[in-house]
């Protein structure tokens, strides 16, 4: 019977896991969005020195989010999503408004969409 | 090649827990819901070991969750006759007194060949001395045969039984569990040592004592 026990406790900790791993991946996307959507705002009215600070308050929350990611995206999909932060890091670090809009909304959707995989929808069960 | 390294070792604590968490009928005879576990496992493991850029948990959380269904459903099954019959099976009778159940056989989509070759895999050679063949679930055959075609046991002609001999001392190392479940202790060990013209626990390689106080006494080579 212990071990009954331990097996639905083991079940009960991964339902929790799960619920919490997806709970912090929908408000770490939700801060990206509005840190990124932020920044292009900030960047295409011309207040640079403002976007920039708030990139890096993005970049920042990527990095120190990156291992609970690493839980659930493919790995090769963690460095695309990395690669295009750089690309707008780099873009705003040389004030270029350049496909800056692109590029963000296709952050925002790479991101949206490798998250929106973890959630439990019946979409994504079948 | 140190991430493969460290995920296969993971990966591999983690199936070990696995199957033992399972218990040990898992290595021996596995019923349906146990091969579907055991094959799913080996699969879900080989994916992130092969490669690293699938995430590690995408494995284990699988393996775990395997493991926990399976505990419960082995515990369900244990307590409930009905879901054992719909997730296990029943036994079938395949031999009869003698008499081969053709209608068992074809239910269980087994051939005739495959019936004998199963029984002379069991040293039975003639049908008419089978009283039954049964089916178990886990797909192995179970002969009885007319108790004038069993083998003698040892029963019938069998010195005292000296029950389970269990090890006192491995390797120098006196088992204190082993000890007190004989009822014996460090005293009584001495004397053993004494009589055989050992002074120190570390120079006996092995001692048993069964449940008629037989002793077996092995000291350590010289060398």
């Amino acid at each position: 019977m212990n071990r009954t026990w331990l097996a639905a406790a083991l079940l009960l900790a991964l339902c929790v896991a799960g619920a919490l791993t997806a709970a912090r991946l929908n408000t770490f996307a939700d801060k990206m969005e509005d840190e990124l959507l932020g920044t292009l705002t900030l960047a295409e009215a011309g207040e640079w020195p403002e976007a920039q600070a708030l990139l890096q308050t993005a970049l920042s929350r990527w990095d120190r989010s990156r291992t609970c990611l690493s839980l659930v995206l493919h790995h090769i999909e963690l460095d695309e999503l990395g690669e295009a932060l750089m690309g707008l890091e780099s873009k705003v670090g040389r004030q270029s408004t350049d496909d800056l809009r692109e590029d963000t909304e296709r952050l925002l959707w790479g991101l949206r969409h490798f998250i929106s995989r973890e959630a439990l929808t019946w979409a994504n069960v079948v | 090649m140190l991430i493969a390294i460290t995920r296969t070792a993971f990966l591999y604590l983690t199936v070990i827990a696995a199957i033992r968490l399972m218990g040990k009928r898992q290595i021996g005879e596995l019923e349906p819901s146990e091969l579907v576990v055991a094959i799913m496992i080996s699969e879900l493991a080989a994916v992130p070991m092969q490669e690293a850029g699938v995430p590690l948990v995408a494995g284990i959380v699988p393996i775990l969750t395997l493991i926990g269904l399976e505990i419960i459903m082995s515990g369900a099954l244990l307590k409930s006759v009905r879901l054992r019959r719909l997730v296990c099976g029943v036994p079938s009778i395949l031999v009869d007194k003698g008499v081969i159940l053709q209608n068992e056989l074809k239910k269980n989509r087994l051939t005739v060949d495959e019936l004998i070759e199963e029984l002379r895999l069991q040293d039975v050679l003639d049908i008419s001395t089978v009283q039954y063949a049964i089916l178990e679930t886990n797909g192995k055959l179970s002969v009885v045969l007319y108790a004038a075609e069993r083998p003698a046991t040892a029963g019938q002609n069998a010195p005292p039984d000296s029950g389970l001999p269990v090890i006192l001392i491995n390797d120098g190392r006196t088992l204190t569990d082993n000890l007190l479940l004989r009822g014996l202790n460090e005293g009584w060990i001495e004397r053993q040592l004494r009589e055989r013209g050992v002074t120190r626990v570390e120079d006996v390689f092995l001692l048993m004592v069964d449940e008629r106080s037989q002793i077996y006494f092995l000291p350590k080579d010289a060398s």
